[in-house]
C-alpha cells in the first residue's frame, strides 16, 4: 500500500526539486520544519459520553480523529470439556500457590476498527492500517524487555478476569477529514496512533465486585473504576507502562525526516512506521516494538524526460526525476533506529506524558 | 425507578428524563468547526452529537444535470455512538434511506440553480446517538450549508415528535411529546418533521416528514394531527435557536475583521 492516500499531483520537475532540497544537508523541508519537528496538533480526552475512554486529536491540516474505547465482558472459549477440565483444575491450583504466574490473554480480545472517509469498508489498505495499529498493542509480555512487565503484564494478559471470563476491548477510530484532493493527502498514521494512545490512557474499566471464579459483576460506581494503563499516583491498573506510539519516518537521500506531510511523502526513498513504547517506569528509556516498511508513493510517479534526448533511456541524468524503486540500505536503517531511540523518541514519550498528567 | 413512559406519564406528567411534554433537550451548535472544509458544523442535542462537513459547491465530475447542483449525502455512524457497540456499514439499508431523505430535502430547499453542473457533498459523522438521528443530521447539515455559503431561503429545522397513547383507556386523549430520546423512540410512535419558513405572512412549510412506527388512529383525537401541530412549534423553536447560533458567529466574524 502506498504511504500516501492520493497519488501525487506534482510534476517530475517539482518532484526532483523537492527531492534535492530534502536530501541536502541539512534537509530543507517545504514547511520549514527541522527534520525532527512534528506538525502541531491539538488534543482533548474524555469527549464522548457513551465510551469508557475517548480522545479527539486534530491536526492543523484540518483532519481530526475521534477514538472511542469500549470494554465488554465476554466468556472465554474453553478448549475442551472432560479430560482437559481436570488439567484446568490443577493449573488453577498452581496459580493459587504462586501468584507470579499470570493467566495468558489472547491477542484477539483486542479489536480495532477504522473508519476513513472515501474508503470502502473492505479496502485492503484499511485492514493493513488497522492491523498495523493493533499488533503493537498486543505484544506478549515475554518479548517486552522490561522489568515491570512481570508486575502487571501486557495488555491482553490484564484483560483476564478468571478462567471463564475476560474483558473484550473495542477500539474504534473515526477519521473526519475533507476528502482527498483538497489538502495534500498525507498518510494518517501519526494522527491515528496519537489519538489511540491518548484514548487508551483515558480508558477506565469498571471495578468488579465479584471475586475469583465468580461470574463477573461490575461496580456501578464509575469513580471506583480502574484505569486501563497505569496513571501516576494510582496503584491499580490493567497493563504496565504506556500504550505504544507509532511514528512515521521517511528516508530521503540518507536523511531521516520525521512526520512527513503528503508532499514530502511523494519523494520518499523509503517510509517506515516505527512503533515505540516507554521501556520500564523511567521516562528516558524508549524501546522499539515494531518496524514496518511502507511502500513509497514515489514509485508511482512518472519519470522526467531530459532535454537532450539522445542518451540511453537508463542513464541517470542529475536533476531529472526518476521514480524511486524502494529499498533502503542497512546503514540508513540503523540511522533511523538511532534517531528514534535517541532524543526524538524520548521527547515524544515525555511530552505525551506531560499532556496526560496535566489533563488528568 | 420506572423504565417506561407509558405507565407513569399519566400520573406524573413528567418523562423519564424529567422533562415536560414540550421541553426540548439542550441544543448546542457551532459552525466553522473545521477550518479546511468548505463548511462545517457540530450540533449536540442532549446526548446526540453530529459533525457535518460540506464539500462544495464544486465541479461535479460526470454530473449530468446542466441546470442544477446535485446534493449528495454520506452518513457515517461511529461504532461507539450507541449504547451497545455496533458497526453500521455503509451499505446499511436504513442509513441509505436517511442519506436519500437528506439529499432530497436539501435538493429541493437550496438554490441549486445558481450552481449548474456542480456537486455539493454533505458528510455527516454521528459521534454519539441518543434518539433524533435524522433531525440532528438535518439541523447540522442546514447550518453547515450556511457556513459553506450556499444560498437558501431559510434554515431547515427539524425535530422529532411522539405520542403517548394510554393503553388502558382507549377513549382518553393521546399525549404528545417533543424531542424524543432513544428510550422513548423505542417505546413510543414518533415522527421526524422538518420545516422551512414560508413566505412572509404565511405559515411554515413541511419539507421532510418521516414516520417509521405504527400509531393507533382514533376518530375523536387524531394522534397524527396532534404530533404535527406540536412538531411545527418545535421546529420553529429549533430554528430560532439555530438562527441565533449563526448570528452569534457572524458577530464574532465581523468583530474579528475590524
Amino acid at each position: 500500500m502506498p504511504a500516501s492516500a492520493s497519488t501525487s499531483q506534482l510534476s517530475p520537475a517539482e518532484l526532483s526539486y523537492l527531492h534535492s532540497s530534502l536530501s541536502s544537508h541539512p534537509p530543507i523541508r517545504p514547511d520549514a520544519r527541522l527534520p525532527t519537528d512534528f506538525r502541531p496538533f491539538s488534543a482533548e480526552t474524555n469527549v464522548l459520553p457513551n465510551t469508557m475512554g475517548s480522545a479527539h486529536v486534530g491536526f492543523a491540516d484540518g483532519r481530526e480523529a475521534v477514538v472511542g474505547v469500549r470494554a465488554e465482558v465476554e466468556r472465554t472459549a474453553q478448549v475442551a470439556a472432560g479430560s482437559d477440565a481436570r488439567e484446568d483444575d490443577t493449573e488453577m491450583g498452581d496459580t493459587g500457590d504462586s501468584k507470579t504466574e499470570r493467566a495468558q490473554g489472547k491477542s484477539s480480545w483486542i479489536s480495532l476498527t477504522l473508519t476513513l472517509p472515501g474508503l470502502r469498508d473492505d479496502d485492503p489498505g484499511l485492514f493493513f492500517l488497522e492491523e498495523m495499529l493493533r499488533e503493537v498493542l498486543v505484544v506478549p509480555s515475554s518479548t517486552t524487555s522490561t522489568t515491570t512487565a512481570a508486575a502487571a503484564g501486557s495488555l491482553q494478559d490484564g484483560l483476564v478476569i478468571n478462567s471463564r471470563w475476560h474483558w473484550r476491548l473495542h477500539i474504534d477510530v473515526v477519521l473526519i477529514s475533507p476528502p482527498e484532493g483538497s489538502a495534500a493527502g498525507s498518510y494518517p498514521l501519526p494522527l491515528l496512533s496519537m489519538a489511540i494512545h491518548l484514548a487508551l490512557r483515558d480508558t477506565r474499566i469498571p471495578r468488579l465486585k465479584s471475586e475469583g471464579e465468580e461470574d463477573p459483576l461490575a461496580d456501578d460506581d464509575w469513580e471506583a473504576s480502574v484505569h486501563l494503563y497505569a496513571k501516576p499516583g494510582k496503584s491499580r491498573c490493567f497493563a504496565a507502562g504506556v500504550p505504544p506510539i507509532t511514528l512515521l519516518v521517511m528516508v530521503v537521500g540518507g536523511n531521516v525526516v520525521f512526520d512527513p506531510n503528503g508532499t514530502e511523502l511523494a519523494v520518499a526513498d523509503g517510509v517506515f512506521a516505527v512503533s515505540i513504547a516507554r521501556a520500564g517506569s523511567e521516562n528516558d528509556l524508549v524501546s522499539i516494538l515494531a518496524v514496518r516498511m511502507l511502500e513509497t508513493s514515489a514509485r508511482d510517479t512518472f519519470k522526467g524526460v531530459p532535454r537532450n534526448e539522445g542518451g540511453n533511456e537508463w542513464d541517470v541524468v542529475p536533476g531529472v526525476w526518476r521514480p524511486k524503486l524502494g529499498g533502503v540500505k542497512r546503514a540508513v536503517l540503523t540511522k533511523v533506529m538511532k534517531a528514534v531511540l535517541g532524543d526524538v523518541g524520548k521527547e515524544i514519550v515525555g511530552s505525551l506524558e506531560a499532556f496526560v498528567v496535566q489533563g488528568g | 425507578m420506572p423504565l417506561d413512559t407509558t405507565s407513569t406519564y399519566s400520573t406524573t406528567l413528567l418523562r423519564l428524563d424529567g422533562r415536560r411534554w414540550n421541553e426540548l433537550r439542550k441544543i448546542s451548535a457551532s459552525i466553522s468547526t473545521q477550518p479546511t472544509a468548505d463548511g462545517s458544523s457540530l450540533v449536540t442535542t442532549g446526548n446526540t452529537s453530529v459533525v457535518c462537513t460540506i464539500t462544495g459547491p464544486r465541479e461535479g465530475r460526470g454530473q449530468g444535470d446542466r441546470t442544477n447542483a446535485i446534493v449528495d449525502t454520506d452518513i457515517n455512524i461511529a461504532p461507539f455512538a450507541q449504547l451497545d457497540r455496533r458497526r453500521v456499514g455503509r451499505t446499511d439499508k436504513r442509513v441509505q434511506e436517511l442519506q436519500t431523505t437528506i439529499s432530497q430535502a436539501f435538493q429541493a430547499h437550496l438554490f441549486t440553480h445558481l450552481y449548474p453542473r456542480s456537486s455539493i457533498l454533505i458528510s455527516l459523522t454521528v459521534l454519539s446517538l441518543d434518539g433524533g438521528l435524522l433531525s440532528t443530521c438535518l439541523n447540522a447539515a442546514s447550518i453547515a450549508l450556511i457556513d459553506a455559503g450556499v444560498p437558501m431561503p431559510s434554515i431547515l429545522a427539524s425535530i422529532t415528535t411522539g405520542t403517548i397513547i394510554p393503553t388502558d383507556n382507549s377513549l382518553s386523549r393521546p399525549e404528545p411529546v417533543l424531542d424524543l430520546n432513544n428510550a422513548e423512540e423505542v417505546e413510543l410512535p414518533f415522527m421526524n418533521l422538518a420545516t422551512v419558513r414560508g413566505q412572509t405572512g404565511s405559515e411554515d412549510q413541511i419539507s421532510v416528514l418521516l414516520m417509521e412506527t405504527r400509531v393507533q388512529m382514533s376518530e375523536a383525537n387524531n394522534p397524527l394531527e396532534i404530533m404535527l401541530r406540536i412538531g411545527l412549534d418545535g421546529c420553529a423553536q429549533v430554528r430560532s435557536h439555530l438562527e441565533e447560533v449563526i448570528r452569534r458567529h457572524g458577530r464574532r466574524m465581523t468583530q474579528g475583521r475590524r
